[in-house]
C-alpha cells in the first residue's frame, strides 16, 4: 500500500516539475532561435562560391537532458505494448534545438556568418542499464565559415 | 548549392506531438493493469487447483524433515494441544490420511498457522490471549480447515506459477514502473483468493465447533480482541490477506448458535515453564 502511494507522488511530482521545465525550455529555445536567425545552419557540405575565402572553425553544441519519473513510468507501459513513445519525443526534439543553439552561440562568438556540414551525435549518460532514469546527451557539430577581413 | 538567407521556422508540432502525457498513461495503464489482473486471475486459479492434485503424502514427506524435535519447554502442554488439534480434527471430518502436527512457538504477538504437512504452529502469545478452550479451539479449527482443504500447498503452487510467469514476461525490461505497479495490481488479485480461503476456513471451523461442542460461544472472542487493538478501516479491506476482523466476528455471530449461557471450557492450569491463563 504504501509502495502504491509513494509511487502515485513520484509520478505526480515528475508529472508536474517534467511539464513546467518543458514548457519555460521551450520558451528559451524560441528566444534564442529568434535571436540566431540569421546565422544560416544546414547540413549541406559543399558552400557556395562566395565563401570560398573564409576561414572555417569546428563549433560545437553539446546538452544533456534527464528523463523524469513520469516519462520513464509511460516509457515503460509503451515498451510492453509498443508503437510512440511519444513522451520522449519532445525530450529529444527539445535537447536537439538546445544543441543547434549552443553551436550557433559558439559561432556567432567566432564571427561567423553560416555553418555548413552540421551532424547530430546522441549518446545516454548515467544510469547505464535500460532500466534506470536515464540522461541523454545530444551533440551538434559543424564547420563555421567566418569572413575574413 | 545555395543556402536560406535566415534559418526558417518550421511548425511546432512536426517533432513534438501534441497528444496529452496524462491521457496517454491512463489508456495504457488500465488496458495493461486489466490484462495483468485476468492473467493473474485465471493462473491463480488453474494454480490453485493443479497444486491439490499433489498427493498428501507427498507434501508430507518433502517438509518431515523441517521439523525439528526441539526441546519441549512445556511438554503437558505441547500434549495436551495436541490432544485437543486431534479432537477437533475427528470432528472435523478431516480425511483419514492427514494427521495434525502442533507446535508452539515462544512468540508474544498471539498468531497461529497452518503449513505444509499438516503442521499447525500456534504461538505462546496466542495461549496466552484467550480465555478459555472454545476460543482457542476455534483459531484451531480454523487453521485445520486450511488442511483440510489444502491451502498452504494451493497458495505455494499460485505464488510459484504467478513468480515464474512474471519473471519470464518482466524480467527483462525491469522498468522502474514495472515491480511496483504491476506487481500491486498482481497482488491484490491474489489477496482476493487469500480472503476467500480464509472465509472457507471460517465457516469449516463454525461447523466444528458445532460438532465437537455442540455450540459455537466463545468463538468470536479471539477476533473480537484483535478488533480492539486495531483499527480497520473500511477501505483497507482490498489490500489485506484476511476479510476484516469485524466481518469475520459477523459471520461468527450470524452463523453459529451462540446459545448464550453455554458454558466455556476453561484452559487448563499447566505447572512451570509458563502456562495458558486458566479461565
Amino acid at each position: 500500500m504504501e509502495e502504491l502511494v509513494i509511487f502515485l507522488v513520484l509520478l505526480v511530482l515528475g508529472f508536474g516539475f517534467g511539464r513546467l521545465a518543458e514548457s519555460r525550455h521551450y520558451k528559451r529555445i524560441r528566444q534564442g532561435e529568434d535571436e540566431f536567425r540569421k546565422l544560416v545552419v544546414v547540413p549541406g557540405r559543399t558552400p557556395p562560391p562566395r565563401f570560398d575565402g573564409h576561414g572555417s572553425r569546428l563549433v560545437m553544441g553539446n546538452v544533456v537532458v534527464s528523463v523524469d519519473y513520469f516519462k520513464s513510468v509511460v516509457a515503460g507501459l509503451r515498451n510492453l505494448v509498443g508503437g510512440k513513445v511519444s513522451v520522449f519525443e519532445s525530450l529529444l526534439d527539445r535537447a536537439r534545438r538546445e544543441a543547434i543553439l549552443r553551436m550557433q552561440r559558439e559561432a556567432a562568438d567566432l564571427g561567423a556568418e553560416a555553418v555548413f556540414n552540421m551532424r547530430f551525435e546522441t549518446s545516454r549518460v548515467a544510469g547505464g542499464e535500460r532500466s534506470k532514469l536515464g540522461s541523454v546527451e545530444v551533440f551538434a557539430y559543424g564547420t563555421a565559415l567566418i569572413p575574413q577581413p | 548549392m545555395e543556402p536560406p538567407g535566415s534559418n526558417p521556422k518550421p511548425p511546432e508540432e512536426i517533432n513534438r506531438p501534441s497528444s496529452s502525457p496524462l491521457g496517454e498513461l491512463l489508456i495504457l495503464f488500465l488496458g495493461v493493469g486489466a490484462v495483468v489482473i485476468v492473467l493473474t486471475g485465471v493462473l491463480a486459479l488453474f494454480a490453485g487447483r493443479l497444486a491439490s492434485l499433489v498427493p498428501y503424502r507427498w507434501e508430507a514427506a518433502l517438509t518431515a524433515g523441517f521439523w525439528p524435535d526441539g526441546e519441549n519447554r512445556r511438554p503437558e502442554l505441547e500434549v495436551w494441544l495436541q490432544d485437543l488439534a486431534d479432537e477437533l480434527a475427528a470432528a472435523s471430518k478431516l480425511p483419514a490420511g492427514m494427521a495434525v502436527t502442533t507446535h508452539v512457538i515462544e512468540q508474544e504477538a498471539p498468531n497461529a498457522f497452518a503449513t505444509l504437512g499438516g503442521h499447525v504452529v500456534v504461538t505462546s502469545g496466542l495461549l496466552e490471549a484467550v480465555s478459555s478452550e472454545n476460543a482457542l479451539a476455534m483459531v484451531l479449527a480454523h487453521e485445520i480447515a486450511h488442511l483440510e482443504y489444502r491451502h498452504p500447498i494451493q497458495s505455494l503452487g499460485r505464488r510459484a506459477v504467478i513468480n515464474l510467469v512474471w519473471a519470464s514476461l518482466f524480467g527483462d525490461s525491469g522498468q522502474v514502473s514495472m515491480e511496483g505497479i504491476l506487481g500491486q495490481a498482481g497482488l491484490l488479485t491474489v489477496l482476493t483468493f487469500n480472503r476467500g480461503m480464509e472465509r472457507q476456513a471460517d465457516r469449516d471451523a463454525l461447523a466444528t465447533l458445532e460438532a465437537h461442542y455442540g455450540h459455537t460461544a466463545g468463538a468470536a472472542e479471539f477476533f473480537e480482541k484483535v478488533q480492539a487493538n486495531a483499527d480497520e478501516a473500511q477501505w483497507q479491506a482490498l489490500f489485506r490477506t484476511h476479510p476484516l476482523t469485524a466481518d469475520r466476528i459477523r459471520a461468527i455471530r450470524e452463523r453459529g448458535l451462540p446459545a448464550p449461557g453455554a458454558p466455556l471450557r476453561p484452559l487448563p492450569d499447566f505447572p512451570a515453564g509458563g502456562k495458558p491463563s486458566g479461565g
